[in-house]
């Protein structure tokens, strides 16, 4: 096996416009595009809340807690990483802010900080970005996917963005943010409206990140003249526009973003070589399957 | 494998799985085991249909009706009392008629505690989580777990190894002695019911290495009835579907059909009575 040397590079993805939009999934299916291709790839989940795991959170709240092998009680998002890519994840790859804070204030308590005042800025993003580099220096992974809870906007997400922007600012290109949006569909005019992300993504320029790459969620197909359109207020590449259409089943996720080439202009942005043709032989032989069926529920 | 001569050739089509818990009204709340499932239907070749359940709106006047016609009976976990009774009613209707079941963590525990009632005649044995007081307590705290009054992270939680016993439905379903699989609970079997349990064909399947905490349970006299501690749900993907799902959604086309009959039977007998009715009136 060849020494991996290059360094790591981090992936962030951010959600706008509305809450429910599929991050994890979009999140889960990059990683196997490129798992497909060669690379070893991680996810993380990073959410907002104050809990420190899910463990105790009522499953109405938040759904089931995922159970990680070395015990971490974790988000149901951790589930669809292992699912779409047969890799075990751990206790680093679900942070919650109550934890960032936890381990802050304990430190403090410890004295560790040496007198100084503790803040948001710099200790609270530090500890994010602690976490976030946790996974890339195990040694295991080439990327390292974060995927951040919430939406752009929400007062306790916001630490989270500001650690993305200093690690953009720390490490350049190894970085690339990806902004999961909705374009939602006017049937009385029969069109997508693009003002939501364009207002979602001047949010995330506020605090001083450019998503590199969108990704619209919608029920319609998304034509070249709205890429264009998007392309140009959101301040991305054209062919950075991504479109996610409503999928029948989350499985066909991973090859609808092939299809829009999402790992290609990942890579690209993040200067790594494509390697080899994504071997997804293993996937569409599930999903033909699957697919069958779903005809036949839908035929009875 | 050579298939026997009661296997039918082509599976049925359609499989309808019962999921019964109290947190229905929320999927995600069983996400993993709704994917799970979708992950044993592709890999039977064959449709699961999931029908969700409410664990509080099943008694015993009707369950023959709500679940009379499922393949498969796989009862959620879960914590605390709510729904309890409509979790223990729906298993012993999949014990006494023959119905493939699947317990998870207190669905498990449920079918211990279903058990120690109906067959081993343990008058309202119950577990402490609910009934602290219980006259018998098959379910009980775990020692380790005694002390501890902290709810967050404190759980039997993470992989943990288990020996399966040769012979068993366990053994054939996993196709080796030892697996690892995920926990997350602080109540077990009382070992103190254990041999009471096996001599009436409730077995132990699957213990810790250490030999004090049951993790799966199966009882012999019934095609189909598995129970386990962990929670294999964790463990399936798209690539390795987990063997416990993929032969749970089998398991009703490899029941030979004399066994089914019972349920055939009723049928029947409901569609004589209601023909005899609508003549009388």
């Amino acid at each position: 096996m060849e020494t991996k040397t290059s360094p790591v590079k981090y992936i962030f993805v951010t959600g706008g416009v509305s809450s429910s939009l599929g991050k994890g999934i979009i999140s889960a299916s990059l990683a196997k595009l490129l798992q497909a291709r060669g690379y070893s790839a991680t996810i993380q989940k990073l959410d907002p809340y104050i809990n420190v795991d899910p463990g105790t959170l009522n499953p109405y709240e938040h759904g089931e807690c995922f159970v990680t092998n070395d015990g971490a009680e974790t988000d149901l998002d951790l589930g669809h990483y292992e699912r779409f890519l047969n890799v075990p994840t751990s206790q680093s790859n679900n942070v919650t802010t109550g934890r960032i804070y936890q381990t802050v204030i304990n430190k403090e308590r410890e004295g560790a900080y040496l007198g100084k005042t503790v803040q948001v800025i710099p200790h609270i993003t530090d500890e994010i970005k602690r976490r976030i580099k946790l996974l890339g220096e195990t040694g295991q992974f080439e990327v390292v996917i974060t995927e951040i809870g919430g939406t752009v906007g929400d007062i306790e997400s916001l630490p989270f963005i500001e650690a993305v922007r200093q690690m953009i600012w720390e490490m350049g290109s190894n970085c690339a943010v990806i902004h999961l949006t909705l374009l939602p569909y006017l049937t009385v005019t029969g069109e997508l409206k693009t003002k939501p992300t364009q207002h979602s993504v001047k949010t995330l320029l506020e605090y001083g990140v450019q998503p590199d790459i969108l990704v619209c969620r919608s029920e319609k197909p998304v034509n070249a003249e709205i890429r264009r359109k998007l392309a140009l207020f959101c301040n991305v590449n054209v062919n950075a526009v991504i479109e996610s259409i409503d999928a029948s089943t989350i499985y066909d996720v991973p090859l609808l973003m092939l299809k829009e080439q999402l790992d290609k202009v990942v890579l690209a942005k993040l200067k790594l070589p494509l390697r080899q043709e994504p071997d997804m032989e293993g996937w569409k032989n599930f999903l033909g399957k699957l697919k069958i069926q779903l005809l036949k529920l839908e035929l009875v | 494998m050579e298939k026997l001569p009661w296997q039918t050739k082509n599976p049925t089509s359609e499989v309808r799985i019962g999921l019964i818990g109290k947190y229905i009204e929320l999927k995600d709340a069983y996400k993993s085991i709704a994917e799970s499932l979708i992950h044993a239907g592709v890999s039977n070749e064959t449709k699961v249909n999931v029908e969700w359940i409410h664990s509080e709106k099943l008694d015993e006047k009707n369950v023959q009706e709500k679940l009379g016609n499922l393949h498969g009976i796989l009862v959620a976990p879960g914590f605390g009392d709510r729904g309890i009774e409509g979790k223990i009613n729906a298993i012993r209707f999949a014990r006494e008629q023959k119905i493939p079941f699947l317990g998870i963590c207190l669905g498990m525990q449920c079918a211990v505690i279903e058990f120690s009632r109906n067959v081993l005649g343990l008058e309202n044995a119950h577990s402490t989580e609910m009934a602290p007081e219980t006259k018998y307590p098959v379910i009980d705290i775990m020692d380790d777990q005694k002390n501890i009054t902290k709810k967050g992270g404190t759980m039997r939680l993470g992989e943990y190894p288990c020996n399966i016993s040769k012979n068993t439905k366990a053994a054939t379903i996993y196709g080796k002695s030892r697996i690892s699989e995920r926990h997350r609970h602080r109540y077990e079997f009382n070992n103190k019911y254990l041999k009471k349990f096996e001599d009436a064909g409730m077995v132990a399947s699957g213990v810790n290495p250490n030999g004090n905490l049951v993790e799966i349970i199966e009882y012999k006299n019934h095609p189909w009835f598995i129970g386990v501690q962990f929670h294999p749900e964790y463990k399936s993907t798209v690539e390795n579907p987990h063997p416990l799902f993929v032969k749970f959604v089998k398991a009703h086309s490899t029941i030979p059909d004399n066994l089914k009959s019972s349920f055939q039977q009723r049928i029947y007998c409901y569609l004589c009575g209601l023909i005899l009715m609508m003549n009388g009136s």
